[in-house]
């Protein structure tokens, strides 16, 4: 588990060379990475359920990156293109082409599915972030006047 | 000291200036992979702020249309986005720079400053090289690899990004060039489990894919639906699905072929 934090933390930190992210955001976004596969792996470990594990992890580090955009004064894209990477079921996808080339279709097809699923729950996940932020920043924005 | 800056803000309100502005602004952020909100948003403010009046944006992931009155008389201006690159510090300079300026920001002086940001430099190609490497090692590990598939996936990542920026020189097509990368990866990682070197070529085959996986694509998608551009986000749902069917063909058309002629994958 702990491998897997770091090696995420510094996979995301390398991502950000690829995607031109500079100076000190460059360890936020990296954070962001390690953040959400911490989540993932802990509530992976705790209950049997996959998509549970994406769906927390999809929020936590949704609001993770909501906040440091705002404390960082830059736009979100910043850190939620980079901190979703390492959630990105690339397992699934590739177990799913290699069961189709040993031309294992009904493995395939389930593979297939659940990963289809859990990239849809992580999808789920940062709109129902995001939204919430949105909502929070128009809350703010009629305060003020 | 008042007629100065009344001076300057008649200087300010010029037609054609604000279009340069609000059009080159707006044409950094898209390419840049910025959300359609947000561009449509900064070229509004730019517009309104130096006395645009109806200011309307309507922006597509392939172009811009923006349009104001001023005086009586409609101005607009078409913008055609053909390249896109990916480049976060754009995004944040522009953004920046929007939000700063006001009614008395000299827009001589704003044009000059989208060129430089335009113009800077990011990260030279031997970072980028670098940096892929990094990204490949450390998801092969990520994926249950131990040090000598950190090594090879280092490797494969710089090999990689070699081959991707020749290919993006010579404007060859994306889903093309995606297609020879994926079948790149498993080629090498076969030879390097031919080779004897390691015994876990999944893990070094899903972190060097993890490279090709098109994370702008998703988090625009996602984000473009919710605030409820649909056009921009089905655009860029597709484009993710399209790139992820076009590594799994590329790197399974090569597995089944080595499987074919030299057998013994397990």
């Amino acid at each position: 588990m702990i491998t897997n934090v770091i090696s995420a933390t510094a996979g995301t930190f390398f991502f950000g060379f690829l995607f031109n992210i500079r100076g000190k955001k460059l360890y936020v976004a990296a954070i962001g990475g390690g953040v959400g596969i911490l989540t993932y792996e802990i509530i992976a470990r705790s209950s049997s359920s996959v998509l549970l594990a994406f769906f927390c992890s999809a929020i936590v580090f949704g609001a993770y990156s909501e906040i440091m955009a705002r404390i960082m004064h830059t736009p979100v894209t910043s850190f939620a293109i980079s901190g979703m990477i390492p959630l990105v079921p690339g397992k699934g996808m590739y177990m799913t082409m290699i069961h189709f080339v040993e031309g294992n279709l009904s493995l395939a097809l389930d593979t297939g599915l659940e990963t289809l699923a859990s990239a849809g729950v992580l999808a789920f996940g940062i709109m129902f972030v995001s939204t919430i932020a949105k909502l929070i920043s128009e809350y703010r924005k009629k305060a003020d006047i | 000291m008042l007629r100065y800056l009344k001076y300057s803000e008649e200087c300010n309100m010029n037609p054609e200036k604000v279009l340069v502005a609000s059009a080159r602004a707006g044409r950094l952020l898209l390419e840049n992979g910025a959300e359609i909100y947000r561009v449509e948003d900064t070229i509004e403010r730019i517009c309104q702020n130096y006395g645009g009046e109806e200011v309307a944006s309507f922006v597509t992931p392939s172009g811009i249309f923006i349009s104001f009155v001023h005086d009586g008389k409609t101005f607009s201006k078409v913008v055609r986005i053909k390249k896109s690159s990916l480049d976060l510090e754009r995004i944040h300079e522009v953004n920046d720079l929007a939000r700063r300026c006001n009614r008395s920001y000299n827009i001589d002086l704003m044009i000059e400053e989208l060129k430089i940001i335009e113009n800077r430099t990011n990260y030279s190609e031997k970072m980028k090289i670098i940096g892929s490497a990094g990204v490949a090692g450390c998801f092969s590990v990520f994926f249950g690899g131990s040090l000598t598939e950190l090594l090879c996936g280092a490797f494969i990542g710089a090999v990689v990004r070699y081959t991707l920026s020749r290919m993006q020189k010579r404007n060859i097509n994306n889903f093309v060039s995606v297609i020879f990368e994926s079948a790149l990866i498993a080629l090498l990682s076969l030879i390097l489990e031919m080779l004897g070197i390691t015994v876990l070529r999944d893990s070094i085959v899903i972190g060097s894919l993890m490279l090709l996986v098109p994370g702008l694509a998703i988090t625009n998608a996602i984000r473009d639906s919710i605030s409820g551009d649909f056009l921009s986000g089905m655009t860029r749902a597709c484009e993710a699905f399209m790139t992820a069917i076009a590594l799994a063909s590329g790197a399974g058309v090569t597995l089944a072929l080595w499987m074919h002629f030299l057998g013994g994958i397990q």
